[in-house]
């Protein structure tokens, strides 16, 4: 199996200086993981569209051996560019972080990836294992919740910060790394043409719930045992379910 | 014939002697290599030797005793033996005479080295073929008595008892105690630190060629040949188990089963270690084949084993050696390692904090913040304690004794970083390298004539590790700059109270740089009631903070910061002084009713006039 671990340019959040996004180190062990699964053939890949940014180049220090660098202007828009080394390449499995981390990046990418190679894309996963000739995905939904998924190959899927922690660093592989670099597509940045305004908090959505709501009951200064019967009757009512 | 058979006993020795060494050589030969002064060593071995080897075994009298005994009559005599190939004094009644004498110290040297395990064996003591060892000395030297005094067939019988004794001293040079003879007078002259001979403080690491085909110490055989030397020098005495903290709160790491552990590993069968273990784990570790990283990870870098070896050996090197391999190559680091040594890497502080927040502390003290082309006499390196709100307060009061005394200084505000301590002690050589080149073209950009901290680690690494990067210094420590103030009366301090305070030397200050009088000076100022620890100066014991084992915190059966608690708490001090932000944390951490931890400048600030 061919995997590519897309990789951004982070930016550390407190000091600004290039550091490797989390997440996507995180991407790089699930792939790891997911090789020790699959025939020996399985190769993991780096991809990043831009300069050799540090950033990049330190992920080399966490499990990843090989990084294809496709030479751009930073300020370039890396659609073009990335999906035509995916035409390349033709991977079965794409792996990415899960939204923007701050910089020129808007966490769209995976999805215009998927939108321009008409390829399946599931979001936030946690672990990643081979079902036949499919892919099973467990997905991390708000509040700890689990859902299990099934993707056909090739497909694109963003990881979740709740997966497994990303392998240490260490310095040796970092500098054994093998980079393949070449020239990427030139493409003017769309962001020039995005409208800027102030940021606002937005309202909070809250999900419609599909337990009728009881009537509440206020109790004043209840002793513990009242409290906590109380208690335990309010959780009685989930019981079951 | 029994003189003569004695002068041909002690020639065959000689050969034995040699024949050794040649494997003993052997065995040192499979370490890489080393660059070693051999003219110079071997012209400063006698006085390395009579001062230097000397000066730590005299701190247990009754174990030198023991040794000029055992060692000044065998070899007095061995050597005088060996002279009688020169007719004049083959006759010579005098010379036999003297012989004998010399044999008679080493018999009572003999009876000594058995008295030291018998009756009782002290812990820190081997066994095995230590137990053995007082016969074959006392076999020796007897039978080179009887030899030298009785005649004819008695005579004969003394010579064959002194054969007994010394083939087998001579058999124990490869695979027993008797092999820190050889290897340690070796070990004197091809010493890796020479510079720790000409009173330098030489507790620098050096630093790592970061392309190397191997980095560290992955296999016995990475270690350069006079390291593998050095292990081999080990006597067994169990000074450093002793003086280590963490085999004292019962971590998985002693010393001198850590230095043991070498030798076996770089020997095949040989008699097995009869010494005390690594508390609670079991040998041998996968590491090298004969340890457990957890060994390693529980070295709080302290120097107290080096300090107290009398054969001059290096733990911590060798320590930090294999940490680099194992985090370099590995990236093994326990514990929150990786994600402080990531932190260091991109926010260049182990805290992963906004760098303008170091200057968080400091809020409304208007410091003046160095700008790159400026000049001021002192500059201040804050360290990363100034993000902790605790150590805050020590920095805040040295900044106000400093204006008190009207210095020219200033801060390097955000544009500091960590000095690369931590991440050096942690076996990250690469880390370290990058906080030490920014840093040192940063200082660069400015100037200034001394740099003066409140952090003995940062102190030493500007101080003694900075220089390999091109950064050459005046670094003072807070309490040396306050003694100066005293003295030049630039501060003046109200009288002196009678509050029995007792004063912890943090060891990157005292061990590592030797600074234990000024601190000891101002605190004489400040109280008249100042007591020592029973392990103070070079012998203090450390606070548990060094070397990075509050990050790997490795368990053990007690805390080390508790047991040096509980040593202040016998001297009955109601306040430790401290100058160090790690032992600021480490012994305010203790739990329980306790005496107070303030810092040296702390005290100093609130005696102000
Ligand atoms: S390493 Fe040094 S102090 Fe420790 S037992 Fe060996 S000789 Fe003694
Ligand atoms: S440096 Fe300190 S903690 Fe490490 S082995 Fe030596 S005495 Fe023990």
């Amino acid at each position: 199996m061919n995997i590519i671990v897309l990789l951004s340019a982070g930016r550390d959040p407190q000091s600004g200086t290039p550091r490797p996004v989390p997440v996507e180190l995180q991407a790089i062990a699930l792939a790891l993981a997911l090789a020790t699964h699959l025939a020996p053939t399985t190769t993991i890949t780096g991809l990043h569209a831009g300069e050799p940014d540090p950033s990049v180049l330190d992920a080399l220090g966490h499990g990843l051996t090989t990084l294809t660098l496709l030479r751009t202007n930073p300020a370039d828009d890396p659609l073009a560019t990335l999906a035509a080394e995916i035409d390349r390449a033709r991977p079965d499995l794409i792996l990415a972080g899960r939204r923007g981390r701050g910089g020129t990046d808007s966490g769209l990418l995976p999805y215009r990836l998927a939108r321009a190679r008409a390829m399946p894309i599931a979001a936030d996963a946690i672990a990643i294992e081979p079902d036949g000739n499919d892919l099973a995905i467990l997905q991390s939904l708000p509040r700890g919740a689990r859902r299990r998924l099934t993707l056909a190959r090739p497909a694109i899927v963003t990881i979740h910060e709740a997966a497994p922690p990303a392998r240490t660093f260490a310095f040796r592989a970092r500098r054994s790394g093998t980079i393949h670099e070449k020239p990427g597509i030139p493409a003017p940045s769309p962001t020039d043409n995005h409208e800027i305004r102030p940021y606002r908090q937005r309202p909070r959505l809250i999900a419609e719930t599909t337990q009728p709501t009881t009537a509440g009951h206020l109790m004043l200064a209840p002793t513990p045992e009242t409290a906590a019967a109380a208690v335990l009757a309010y959780v009685e009512q989930f019981r079951g379910r | 014939m029994a003189f003569g058979a004695l002068v041909l006993l002690a020639w065959l020795l000689l050969a034995g002697v040699a024949v050794q060494v040649g494997r003993l050589g052997l065995r040192w030969r499979r370490g890489a290599g080393a660059s070693v002064d051999w003219l110079g060593g071997l012209r400063a071995l006698p006085r390395r030797y009579l001062v230097d080897v000397h000066a730590v075994v005299a701190r247990k009298p009754a174990s030198s005793v023991m040794h000029q005994a055992i060692a000044g009559g065998l070899l007095a005599a061995t050597g005088l033996l060996l002279l009688a190939a020169i007719p004049a004094l083959f006759a010579a009644a005098l010379y036999w005479l003297l012989i004998a004498l010399a044999f008679a110290v080493a018999l009572v040297g003999a009876v000594l080295v058995r008295r030291r395990r018998v009756p009782v064996k002290p812990a820190s003591l081997s066994a095995g073929a230590f137990l053995t060892l007082p016969a074959y000395l006392g076999a020796y030297a007897a039978g080179g008595l009887i030899a030298t005094l009785l005649p004819g067939v008695p005579g004969l019988l003394g010579v064959a008892l002194a054969a007994f004794g010394g083939i087998g001293l001579v058999a124990q040079i490869t695979g027993g105690p008797m092999r820190h003879a050889v290897a340690g007078a070796l070990h004197l002259a091809a010493h890796p630190r020479p510079a720790r001979f000409a009173g330098g403080a030489a507790s620098d690491l050096v630093p790592l060629d970061l392309d190397a085909a191997r980095l560290g110490v992955g296999t016995i055989g990475d270690f350069a040949w006079n390291r593998l030397l050095g292990f081999d020098a080990c006597i067994q005495c169990g000074r450093c188990e002793e003086a280590c903290p963490a085999f004292a709160a019962g971590q998985p790491l002693n010393p001198k089963a850590l230095i043991q552990d070498f030798c076996a590993a770089n020997r095949k069968g040989g008699t097995a270690y009869a010494g005390s273990p690594h508390p609670g784990i079991a040998s041998p570790g996968p590491v090298l084949g004969v340890l457990h990283a957890e060994t390693l990870w529980s070295c709080t870098t302290c120097r107290a084993c080096v300090a107290a070896c009398p054969m001059m050996i290096e733990h911590v090197d060798a320590v930090i050696d294999i940490r680099r391999n194992l985090t370099l190559e590995h990236g093994a680091a326990p514990g929150k390692a990786d994600a402080v040594l990531a932190a260091l890497r991109y926010a260049g502080n182990t805290g992963g904090l906004a760098p303008a927040q170091r200057l968080d502390f400091a809020a409304g003290l208007k410091l003046r913040v160095l700008a790159p082309g400026e000049a001021v006499d002192t500059l201040l390196w804050l360290g990363d304690g100034a993000f902790d709100r605790r150590y805050g307060a020590t920095l805040r009061a040295l900044i106000g004794i400093m204006r008190a005394a009207k210095l020219d200084f200033a801060v390097l505000g955000p544009a500091e970083r960590d000095c690369g301590d931590l991440a050096r002690r942690l076996g990250d050589e690469a880390g370290f390298a990058a906080q030490a080149t920014v840093n040192v073209a940063m200082l660069g950009t400015m100037s200034f004539t001394r740099i003066v901290t409140a952090d003995p680690h940062a102190l030493h690494v500007l101080r003694q590790e900075y220089p390999a990067f091109g950064g050459h210094y005046t670094v003072v420590h807070h309490t040396a700059l306050i003694d100066e103030l005293i003295t030049t009366n630039r501060i003046t301090l109200g009288p002196a109270t009678d509050t029995v305070i007792t004063y912890h030397d943090p060891c990157y200050l005292g061990r590592y740089n030797g600074e234990t009088a000024a601190p000891r000076r101002v605190l004489a100022r400040l109280t008249g009631q100042a007591v020592e620890m029973a392990r103070a100066r070079e012998a203090s014991f450390c606070c548990g903070g060094g070397g990075g084992a509050p990050v790997t915190d490795i368990p053990g059966k007690q805390r080390i910061p508790d047991l040096r608690m509980e040593q202040a708490r016998e001297t009955g001090a109601s306040l430790v002084a401290v100058a160090c932000p790690g032992c600021t944390a480490m012994l305010e951490g203790v739990i329980g009713p306790r005496p107070l931890v303030r810092d040296i400048a702390e005290l100093v600030h609130e005696a102000l006039q």
